[in-house]
């Protein structure tokens, strides 16, 4: 575990989910990461929002079920209504 | 893509819009198949559970004029249930012959012997599984192309199958600190666009 004073501060998290991170600056981080369960924690915390409740994922696991016949009607039918 | 979500209207602010045919396509898509399929769940015939979806929808057009954030009744998805289970009652309601009993003791001690039923899942649980099983693949679909394999397989394995980062990394030769980052940006961006069809409109 890296000490706290070692930590980036949330700013560069942010910069790196938004995709603003230079690859160098990129590689620092995720070596930081490599070590320290702490940040890990807070740049999934800002991933899915702060606040935010969780994400069910397991539900991906289970295929959504295809479309039935009147449910397609469904859609079509509410779709042309606009 | 929708561009920069956190500029872009969300789309219960667009359906507004009666000319906004694309994001009122993209609503129905998105909305029907858990609306429906709520409703077959809680015993109701293809013909009526479309035709109640049909009426859910007529409804939304209707007042989501009057939709507003108000953070004591909760997500859209609460304020759409109501509408759902509304026409529900409604629908179960006007099928419901009037409680006339035969009146013989008979039949009425059969009645009372009849072993309780199951209790059913809640119905609000049945639509919180519905509606999350159709937004998260909805979103999923879409941003899995907006990465990498190798990403997204960090992320799936896991966000979706719980596995740790460690036992990840090894086997996609990663280091564990590129999973944990190839997870995080692929978990923004689910959470950017659901939050774009879900958000309350604020304006």
């Amino acid at each position: 575990m890296s000490p706290l004073h070692d930590c980036p501060d949330l700013s560069r998290w942010r910069e790196l989910l938004a995709g603003n991170t230079l690859p160098a600056a990129q590689k620092v981080l995720e070596d930081h990461l490599n070590s320290c369960p702490r940040c890990a924690a807070v740049l999934e915390t800002l991933a899915m929002g702060p606040g935010s409740p969780k994400l069910p994922l397991e539900r991906l696991r289970t295929p959504v079920a295809p479309v039935e016949p009147a449910l397609e009607r469904v859609i079509q039918d509410v779709s042309r209504k606009r | 893509m929708n561009g920069d979500l956190t500029t872009n209207p969300s789309l219960l602010l667009k359906i507004r819009d009666h000319r906004d045919h694309e994001s009122w396509t993209l609503f129905v898509n998105l909305y029907a198949p858990p609306i429906y399929r709520f409703l077959k769940r809680q015993g109701l015939q293809d013909a009526d559970a479309a035709d109640l979806a049909q009426e859910v929808f007529t409804a939304v057009a209707l007042w989501i004029d009057r939709l507003r954030y108000d953070p004591q009744r909760g997500m859209f998805r609460g304020w759409l249930f109501a509408i759902i289970r509304h026409k529900l009652y409604n629908h179960i309601n006007r099928l419901q012959p009037p409680d006339l009993g035969s009146g013989d003791p008979v039949i009425q001690q059969r009645l009372e012997d009849e072993p309780e039923p199951e209790p059913a899942v809640p119905e609000d649980r049945v639509w919180d599984e519905e509606y999350e099983m159709c937004v998260l693949h909805w979103a999923a679909d879409k941003v899995r192309t907006d990465f990498r394999d190798r990403t997204w397989q960090a992320f799936w394995q896991t966000s979706v199958e719980g596995r740790p980062a460690d036992d990840v990394a090894t086997e996609l030769s990663m280091t564990t600190g590129a999973v944990w980052v190839a997870k995080c940006r692929v978990l923004k961006k689910l959470r950017d666009e659901i939050q774009f069809v879900e958000d309350f409109p604020r304006a």
